[in-house]
């Protein structure tokens, strides 16, 4: 595998908001105000997590009309399994406070 | 939500994501379409806003990251399996991009630096079949219209003197004096060029009311006689010491300009003041090239050593006559008065050719006093002239000794020079053929069912050890120059003794001696002949190298 993920804190906000519900498929937009992640460090994550093998993703087969079809992302199974013990060491480590832990603040 | 609801803001976010998709590099276009076909599910007017400034965010990252990796890749190659994946893949060469960039930035980037502008603008100065280059006289130009927007008398003044065009340089000073008055001396400085220009008889005037008590402004007044009477008589061969002296001594204007000149208490020639002024500007504007600085010492007026021999020779026959007629007197104050004049000129810092004439006129002077002395029986007196002459001998030999040293140093700036100009001219062979080899190399990516042929393998060839090459002649081109930039610091610090500036002169020359558009120096065709043979011999084995490669191979 050439690619590796760097799990930063903005990467850790997306596989949380990814686990949420696993196998439902969620829009790029969705993700971005599910994890106030913009636009410009979403994608590159996204891609980044595509390319490890850790997301699937597919083209909305019935978009509505005069709009074009939506990407749609869901952690694959390994994916699921990496993203969950990768949160499991992040709430460990003081570092990384979760989102719900950040929102109740 | 209807589109026709929507906000202008989110209408124009969607539009524009639409058209920047075509922007992104195609292995991340997909995604882009993605970021895109989001936008349309946005309502509020800075959400959109905020959306498509992300994109941009992720437009520049993925052009970055695509540059990146097309940098890791050999020229000519646009994905890891070579350009095209024929069969057999072409060559390619053996570094990344990355690499030959390097290579080629380090390269171009040294001549970046000060010493290295230094260095290109002083070759590229040499290279000039004409007696300025025209980005020295644009040089100058530009100069001098800075000098007048910020009125800077002395900018003005420096351009007046390095000029080679006589009605510019003239109008020039006028405006420098008009500016600051005290700069009138550059009358002296400007006009002469190697008295190829004629002093105008108003600038000589406004000297000679500028710095009564100076005999300098006299000699330069007898001098433009001297060279109206004179210099013509040469067409018709070289006339006799007599027949110039009776030349000059049948114009009494030459005679009382002189007789002025000896009676002045000074000598002040205003070399000190034109170096204090040209070192200070040349401190200031350090790309003038060198030729500038040298033709701006070359175009002070030097009063031809003829009329001090002149002088000299007929004082001495005032002199003799005197003496005959018994009047010893008048034949001793007319020597000693000679001697007082040619101790002061001496002692003003004069060129080699000045000073040897000056020698000779105080010579002849101190011989014939010996023998006023000896004939009046004075021999307390006459060991005092004995005494003089032998100082003037020793003086001689110390001065001969001092040229001796002197002009070794500088002829040891002659070999460094032809180093430098073979240095820039590999450098002009080399840059422009490995730039037309990268271009060739990515050309061809376009084409990816065209045959190069044998041109693939010289460009490979060129691509993979001419940027190294270009590094390592740009250092050395640097390495050589250096010892320039030491003896043009000892110049523009305003230490270099005014006796040295002669001999200078050929210093700053020296590149200009060894450049290939020079032909009047004998070595010079002769050396630049075996270079272009050398190159030639080397761009024909880079040509061939792969043919034989290929036929070895086979």
């Amino acid at each position: 595998m050439g690619a590796r993920l760097r799990n930063s804190r903005q990467t850790l906000l997306l596989l949380e908001a990814l686990l949420v519900s696993p196998a439902h498929w969620s829009h790029g937009y969705a993700l971005s105000q599910s994890t106030d992640l913009a636009s410009g460090t979403l994608y590159p994550i996204l891609m980044r997590l595509e390319k490890l093998g850790w997301l699937e993703t597919r083209w909305e087969l019935e978009p509505k009309a005069g709009r074009p079809p939506r990407h749609l992302y869901r952690l694959s199974g390994n994916g699921r399994e990496w993203a969950r013990e990768e949160l499991r060491a992040a709430r460990e480590s003081r570092f990384y406070k979760p989102a719900a832990i950040e929102a109740a603040k | 939500m209807s589109t026709a609801s929507k906000s202008i803001v989110s209408r124009a976010t969607e539009w524009s994501l639409r058209r920047l998709v075509r922007l992104w590099p195609p292995e991340t276009r997909e995604w882009a379409a993605a970021l895109a076909a989001e936008a349309t599910e946005i309502e509020s007017p800075g959400a959109s806003l905020c959306w498509l400034l992300g994109g941009l965010m992720f437009l520049l990252r993925s052009i970055a990251s695509h540059f990146l990796a097309w940098m890791r890749l050999p020229a000519g190659a646009n994905s890891p399996l070579g350009p095209g994946g024929g069969d057999p893949p072409p060559r390619l060469p053996r570094h990344s991009r990355l690499v030959t960039a390097s290579f080629l930035l380090a390269a171009f980037a040294l001549l970046l630096f000060p010493q290295g502008r230094e260095a290109v603008t002083a070759v590229r100065a040499s290279w000039s079949s004409s007696e300025m280059s025209a980005s020295d006289k644009g040089a100058i130009e530009d100069l001098a219209a800075q000098a007048v927007r910020e009125r800077s008398a002395r900018k003005l003044a420096f351009a007046a003197i390095s000029y080679p065009e006589q009605e510019k340089s003239n109008t020039w000073a006028e405006q420098a004096v008009a500016m600051d008055p005290s700069l009138r001396w550059i009358y002296a400085s400007h006009a002469a060029w190697g008295m190829r220009w004629e002093i105008p008889e108003s600038h000589l005037q406004a000297l000679r009311e500028f710095d009564p008590d100076n005999s300098f402004v006299y000699l330069l007044s007898a001098d433009r006689i001297y060279r109206k009477k004179i210099l013509p008589v040469y067409d018709f061969g070289t006339p006799t010491r007599a027949q110039i002296n009776q030349a000059l001594a049948s114009d009494p204007q030459w005679e009382a300009w002189m007789e002025k000149a000896l009676e002045m208490p000074r000598y002040d020639n205003y070399e000190q003041k034109r170096y204090e002024l040209q070192s200070r500007i040349w401190s200031e504007k350090r790309y003038l090239s060198p030729d500038v600085i040298a033709q701006s010492i070359e175009s002070h007026a030097w009063p031809d050593t003829g009329n001090l021999i002149a002088l000299g020779d007929l004082r001495i026959e005032y002199a003799k006559e005197a003496r005959q007629a018994g009047n010893d007197v008048a034949a001793e104050f007319t020597l000693r008065a000679m001697l007082t004049f040619v101790d002061r000129v001496a002692a003003s810092g004069q060129r080699d050719s000045t000073i040897a004439a000056l020698q000779n006129v105080e010579l002849k002077c101190l011989t014939e006093l010996e023998i006023l002395y000896k004939s009046e029986g004075r021999d307390q007196d006459t060991p005092t002239a004995a005494e003089k002459l032998a100082q003037l001998k020793k003086a001689q030999i110390a001065r001969a000794s001092f040229l001796e040293t002197h002009y070794s140093w500088i002829a040891s700036f002659r070999w460094k020079a032809f180093a430098v100009q073979i240095s820039a001219l590999a450098l002009l062979f080399l840059g422009p053929i490995s730039a037309l080899s990268l271009v060739v190399l990515e050309i061809a990516v376009s084409f990816p069912r065209a045959n190069l042929g044998l041109l693939r393998g010289w460009t490979c060839f060129v691509v993979d050890y001419a940027p190294f090459v270009l590094l390592a002649t740009s250092v050395t081109l640097l390495l050589f120059y250096r010892p320039f930039v030491h003896a043009f610091e000892t110049f523009r610090s305003g230490d270099l003794a005014l006796t040295s500036q002669g001999g200078f002169v050929f210093l700053l020359y020296s590149l200009r001696f060894a450049s290939p558009m020079n032909f009047e120096v004998g070595v010079s065709p002769f050396f630049w002949l075996l270079m272009t043979i050398a190159l030639s011999c080397l761009a024909l084995f880079i040509l061939l190298r792969p043919f034989w490669k290929r036929r070895a191979a086979a």
